[in-house]
C-alpha cells in the first residue's frame, strides 16, 4: 500500500512533458501577408495617436522592453481618474497561448483583448472604435501597410483589421528560457538550486494550476481556494459570468517572466515575489512552507525568466501623420514613452 | 477508575450514535462548499468514457466533488476533523465539479496527473483504504483513465488570435 499521497517529484525532463510544454522559438513567418501583419501590428502597438490624449500606447502599460509590464500596482491611463475595479497589468508576453485574456478572462482572445483598451474610459480612453479607425485612417502612411497586411479587401482600415494586426504581432511575444531547454532534455539548465526549488514546487503542488506551456494562464481558479482571501473587494470572473459561483475566480496568470513583472495578483498588492509564494502556498495550498523554501521556489521561478526578442520588439519608425493630426504625434522610441496606462485586466 | 472508564465508554458511544445519525444527511461542508454549477461537472464539459466516469464517480468524486458524501466517521470528532480538511483540500487541489474552469490543455494535465495518481496507488489515501475497499482502483480502470488522458487534445500552438 502506497503510504504517500504526494504527487510525484520526478524532476526527469521527459517526466515533466506531461504537464509542462517547452515555448517555441519566435519565428517570422514564411507568409508575406502575415509578415505585413505582424508589421502593421508592430506600428499599432507602439502608436500613442490610439488614445484621447495621444498619450498612451499599448506599449505604455505593456512595455516590452520590461517583460511586458510596467512594475507599478495599478498603471495610470490617457485620462487622469481613478479606475472602477482596478487590477494589476498582466505581461503581453506569451500571452497568446492562455485561455482567454484579462485577469477575468473576458476576452476570448487576443483579437478581442484589444478592443478593450481603446474605449476603456481611463485607458486609452477613445469615445468609441470608430475613433480608432478615424485616427488610422487620417494617418496616410498606414493606407499602403493594411492594404499588403489585407490584400484584396475594398476597405481594409477598419476595427476588425486594427485588432487582428496588433494580436498577431502579440502572437510572437514569446520567451524562451532555460526551464524551455531544461523541458527539452538540456539537464544542466537548471542549477542545482532551482532544481531543488523545481522539486518543493512540484512537492507543493504549485503545478495543480501553474503548469502547460505557459505555467498558467490556461485555467481559472478561485484566489484563496483553502483559506478564504481577505481582500474581497474585487469579485474577479462573477463580473464577466454574473455567476454567484464564480466569485473570486480569476485567470491563474502565468508564471513566465514572473521574477521581472511585479508587484503581484490582480490588485498588485504583494510587492515580492517570496511573498507571493507564500501567500500562495498558504491561501491555494493550505501549507506553510518556509523562507528557505519560499527562496528555492523563487529561484526555481528565475529559470522562467526569457529572452526578449530585441529585433521583434524594436520600436518602429512611426508612420507621419496626416494635415489633420499634425502636431499630435510624439514620436514612439521606448525612451520618450511617458508614464501612462492601458491595456490591464 | 471504573467510574471514569464508564463515563468514557458512554461519551464514545454517544458519539457514535449522533454520528450514525448524521450519516444519513448529506455533507454541508465547513467552510462551505460552493453551489453547483449546473453544467460544469466533468461528464458534461469533457464527456469521460463510461467505466472513466463510473470510476470517478466511485472512487474520486467523494473528496474530488462538490458532492462529497461522508461516511459516519466524518460527521464524529476527531476523525471529522481530518475527514472534512481533506475533502476541503482536496476540492481545492482538483474537482471534477468545476471541469468549465480548465481549458483542454489544463484537462489534459488534471487527468494525467490522475492517471499518475492512481497507477501509482497514490489515492485514494492510504489511511482510508481500509475503510473504503471498495474505492480501490484496479489495473483496469487505471488503464482506462491514462488511456483516456493520453487521447485528450495536446496544448494549442497559439491561440486562434489571427484567424
Amino acid at each position: 500500500m502506497e503510504l504517500s499521497s504526494t504527487p510525484p517529484s520526478n524532476i526527469d525532463p521527459a517526466a515533466l512533458r506531461a504537464r509542462f510544454t517547452a515555448l517555441p522559438q519566435n519565428s517570422d513567418p514564411a507568409d508575406q501577408v502575415q509578415l505585413a501583419r505582424i508589421n502593421l501590428g508592430r506600428q499599432l502597438y507602439f502608436d500613442k495617436r490610439l488614445s484621447r490624449e495621444s498619450n498612451q500606447s499599448c506599449n505604455s502599460c505593456h512595455q516590452l522592453t520590461n517583460y511586458g509590464v510596467d512594475n507599478k500596482q495599478y498603471s495610470p491611463g490617457s485620462m487622469p481618474g481613478a479606475i472602477d475595479t482596478p487590477r494589476n497589468t498582466p505581461t503581453v508576453y506569451n500571452a497568446a497561448f492562455q485561455l482567454s485574456q484579462f485577469w477575468d478572462g473576458r476576452a476570448v482572445n487576443l483579437i478581442a483583448q484589444a478592443h478593450g483598451p481603446l474605449v476603456a474610459p481611463k485607458e486609452m480612453a477613445l469615445h468609441n472604435l470608430q475613433e480608432a479607425v478615424d485616427i488610422v485612417a487620417r494617418v496616410p502612411g498606414y493606407a499602403p501597410e493594411f492594404r499588403q497586411a489585407f490584400p484584396g479587401q475594398q476597405d481594409p482600415v477598419n476595427i476588425e483589421n486594427i485588432t487582428a494586426s496588433i494580436a498577431a504581432f502579440e502572437q510572437g511575444l514569446i520567451t524562451p528560457s532555460p526551464w524551455d531547454r531544461y523541458l527539452q532534455g538540456d539537464t544542466a539548465a537548471l542549477t542545482p538550486a532551482q532544481k531543488k526549488g523545481l522539486k518543493l514546487y512540484l512537492a507543493d503542488g504549485c503545478d495543480t494550476c501553474h503548469a502547460g506551456r505557459d505555467m498558467g494562464g490556461i485555467s481559472y481558479q478561485r484566489l484563496g481556494d483553502v483559506y478564504r482571501w481577505g481582500n474581497k473587494s474585487d469579485p474577479g470572473r462573477e463580473k464577466v459570468t454574473h455567476s454567484a459561483t464564480d466569485f473570486m475566480f480569476f485567470k491563474v496568470p502565468t508564471l513566465r517572466n514572473i521574477a521581472k513583472t511585479g508587484p503581484y495578483f490582480h490588485d498588485g498588492s504583494v510587492p515580492t515575489l517570496t511573498d507571493a509564494i507564500h501567500l500562495m502556498a498558504d491561501f491555494q495550498a493550505g501549507q506553510t512552507i518556509s523562507d528557505s523554501d519560499a527562496a528555492s521556489i523563487a529561484a526555481f521561478l528565475g529559470s522562467m525568466t526569457g529572452t526578449l526578442p530585441a529585433s521583434y520588439i524594436a520600436a518602429p519608425a512611426e508612420p507621419p501623420s496626416g494635415s489633420q493630426s499634425a502636431g499630435q504625434s510624439e514620436g514612439n522610441k521606448t525612451s520618450s514613452i511617458r508614464e501612462s496606462s492601458g491595456g490591464r485586466s | 477508575m471504573k467510574r471514569l472508564l464508564l463515563m468514557v465508554a458512554l461519551c464514545g458511544l454517544a458519539a457514535l450514535g449522533v454520528g450514525l445519525a448524521l450519516g444519513h444527511h448529506p455533507y454541508q461542508g465547513w467552510p462551505p462548499l460552493p453551489p453547483t454549477r449546473p453544467g460544469a461537472d466533468i461528464a458534461m464539459v469533457a464527456h469521460p468514457p463510461a467505466l472513466v466516469m463510473t470510476t470517478l464517480h466511485k472512487d474520486c468524486y467523494n473528496c474530488h466533488s462538490d458532492h462529497p458524501d461522508l461516511p459516519w466517521y466524518g460527521y464524529v470528532w476527531p476523525s471529522s476533523a481530518q475527514v472534512q480538511d481533506d475533502i476541503h483540500r482536496a476540492g481545492a487541489r482538483l474537482n471534477f465539479s468545476e471541469w468549465d474552469q480548465l481549458s483542454p490543455e489544463m484537462s489534459r494535465i488534471r487527468m494525467n496527473q490522475v492517471c499518475t495518481m492512481v497507477s501509482e496507488d497514490k489515492m485514494p489515501i492510504w489511511y482510508y483504504k481500509p475503510f473504503h475497499p471498495e474505492a480501490k482502483v484496479t489495473k483496469q480502470q487505471a488503464a482506462a483513465i491514462c488511456n483516456w488522458a493520453n487521447q485528450m487534445p495536446i496544448a494549442l500552438t497559439t491561440q486562434s488570435a489571427s484567424r
